[in-house]
């Protein structure tokens, strides 16, 4: 085997693994706090990638500073699903919820089939085509923006979960919802404000999925069925586990794709093989939060 | 019997009657679509029979897939009469159902969920990866069920029309025998159900075989009838949305619901689709958002309200 090419495979199997685990993250934030099967996440992503798009092909607006402004739409879209769809079925069976998020989903994608027709799309930025060289290593200068993206963003969140009053509530929350509500907690607060910030990454997610590859109004599936891979890896509501995972599928497909004959069509099912794996070894996933 | 018990059973006869006699006068087109409604009466009561024991799959299309799949190769390589490839994507569907239930039916409903999905992926994916065996993601073509023709498109119609007939009695049957009571139970406590010496396991495999049998069997005979199947056709998730939001419309916990729910989605998808053309599926998504906030005991659920209220 020839080691450069090798550390070329790891180099990329990570710098994907950044890009799933923002949408993974968001995800299991929310399923962490509020038990819900959430398909409207892949949906945050394909309206931030839309978003970045059409910012750039229309008004010259490079996706950096598309950032901010996807996360701030894409919280306020998590609050608006949160608030006027999510929350009014919170107590409901968990089989209306999945197929609350599911009709949603079905409404969002036609309606990006609809105003943005089915064909893929992508932009190219003035740094799309410069590449880094480390060694015998190449890496694609937005690839390697889009992974520096994830992890601030990961990290930021992080460290909100752990230093902010609502970071803590949050975790009592994921914990025991009844025990914080009685110590005073305000569910419906951090049930809302997860669900924006979970969206939000959801949507920088998306940012970078334009930068890097392409969109289209399906995109969303395509992720949402890895992010759920990764996160039943990880243990639903397990931020660390979420990461984890990230880097494990992306490590494998980029393996898989290289080292396998026909990689590329193996690779697309790696998610779902992996995902089988767990329930069968781990039913509750490799960091699972009780 | 109560006078209403007979009325309910002239009504039945009188329906089945009349789908007796209906390709008599339909064109061939409305008979090609009462043909696609008798394969989602199959495919929606089929999936409304693991709710019956709480739970949710969101791969019915796997079982769909896998029965369209060995029927078309079973015939292709032996030419057998159709009714045992009908049969064998059955069994097969079945397996596949077997498969899941040991892995994962101990799982919460929620994960059950993920999990189907990934195994319809899973299962489109190996088709696609392994085209020695089922030729890809070209597909496989068919000899025309009986032959072809107008004639054959009446007999495809009674087929599909005895499936659909035997999942709903199948449905029914199981709805009045003891073996609902401990779907019933495991349903409303899963524990409780465990401590009365019902094995929730074995009960939960057993309705997921089921379901998954008479899927398999109407997707041997779609792939007969259509006479050419591809991986991304037969595996799409809209047929495991289908599943699901057919019952829901029509009433879940119900017998009658998933079929007036595959009666009514399926006539109005296909109007949709040739009217609206793009994006048509917003519709079902409205219908899927409205359903769970206005109506979630589905039309059946609201007909029965009536009629308890007079």
């Amino acid at each position: 085997m020839d080691l450069a090419t090798f550390a070329q495979v790891i180099v990329n199997g990570i710098l994907t693994g950044g890009l799933y685990s923002l949408i993974a993250v968001g995800l299991t934030l929310i399923f962490g706090v509020m038990r819900v099967i959430n398909f409207v996440h892949g949906e945050t992503l394909m309206i931030g990638s839309y978003l970045t798009y059409f910012l750039f092909t229309l008004y010259g607006i490079d996706p950096f500073i598309s950032l901010p402004l996807a996360i701030f739409v894409l919280f306020s879209f998590g609050v608006a699903i949160q608030r006027f769809f999510i929350n009014p079925v919170i107590d409901a069976p968990h089989f209306n919820q999945i197929l609350l998020t599911f009709g949603l989903v079905l409404i969002l994608q036609n309606l990006a089939l609809i105003l943005f027709t089915g064909n893929y799309v992508s932009m190219t930025t003035g740094y799309s085509a410069i590449s880094l060289k480390l060694g015998p290593i190449r890496m694609g200068l937005a690839r390697l923006t889009g992974f520096v993206i994830a992890i601030v963003l990961t990290v930021l969140l992080s460290v909100a979960l752990k230093k902010t009053e609502w970071g803590k509530s949050v975790r009592a929350v994921t914990q025991d919802r009844e025990a914080a509500m009685l110590m005073g907690v305000n569910v419906d607060r951090v049930n809302i404000l997860a669900f924006g910030v979970g969206s939000a990454m959801g949507g920088a997610g998306g940012v970078v999925t334009s930068m890097i590859m392409y969109t289209f109004p399906l995109i969303g599936m395509l992720f949402i069925l890895k992010a759920f891979a990764i996160v039943v890896l990880g243990g639903f509501g397990s931020i660390a586990g979420a990461v984890v995972g990230s880097l494990i599928l992306g490590l494998t497909e980029s393996l898989v794709t290289n080292y396998l004959p026909n990689g590329s069509g193996w690779a697309e099912g790696v998610s779902f093989l992996i995902l089988i794996v767990i329930l069968v070894i781990r039913p509750k996933g490799l960091f699972y939060v009780e | 019997m109560s006078n209403k018990g007979y009325a309910k059973i002239l009504s039945l006869l009188i329906l089945l009657g009349f789908l007796l006699f209906i390709p008599s006068v339909l064109s061939q087109y409305s008979l090609h679509l009462m043909i696609l409604v008798m394969v989602f009466v199959v495919i929606a009561t089929s999936w409304n029979i693991l709710v019956w024991t709480h739970q949710i799959s969101l791969g019915h299309a796997a079982f769909f897939g896998i029965g369209a799949y060995t029927a078309a190769l079973m015939y292709n390589a032996w030419q057998l009469p159709i009714y045992f490839d009908l049969v064998l994507g059955g069994v097969f569907a079945s397996l596949g159902a077997i498969l899941i239930g040991v892995i994962c039916l101990r799982m919460a409903p929620w994960a059950l969920a993920i999990a189907t999905l990934a195994f319809a992926e899973a299962v489109k994916i190996l088709v696609i990866m392994l085209p020695g065996l089922t030729e890809g993601a070209e597909g496989v073509a068919i000899a025309p069920l009986y032959g072809g023709g107008e004639t054959a498109k009446v007999y495809a119609y009674y087929l599909v029309l005895a499936i659909a007939f035997l999942t709903v009695l199948m449905a029914y049957l199981l709805k009045r025998s003891k073996l609902y009571y401990a779907f019933t139970a495991i349903h409303d406590d899963q524990e409780a159900a465990n401590m009365l010496g019902i094995n929730p396991t074995k009960y939960k495999v057993m309705a997921f075989t089921t379901s998954a049998f008479f899927v398999g069997v109407v997707g041997g005979f779609y792939a007969h009838y259509i006479s050419y199947i591809d991986p991304h056709g037969v595996f799409n998730i809209h047929i495991s949305v289908e599943a699901q939001i057919m019952p829901l419309m029509g009433g879940l916990y119900t017998v009658a619901g998933p079929v007036v729910g595959a009666f009514i989605l399926t006539l109005l998808g296909e109007y949709l689709r040739i009217t609206v053309k793009t994006g048509y599926l917003i519709i079902y998504g409205i219908i899927l958002v409205l359903l769970i906030f206005y109506l979630p005991k589905g039309l059946v659920g609201l007909v029965e309200g009536w009629t308890r209220r007079k």
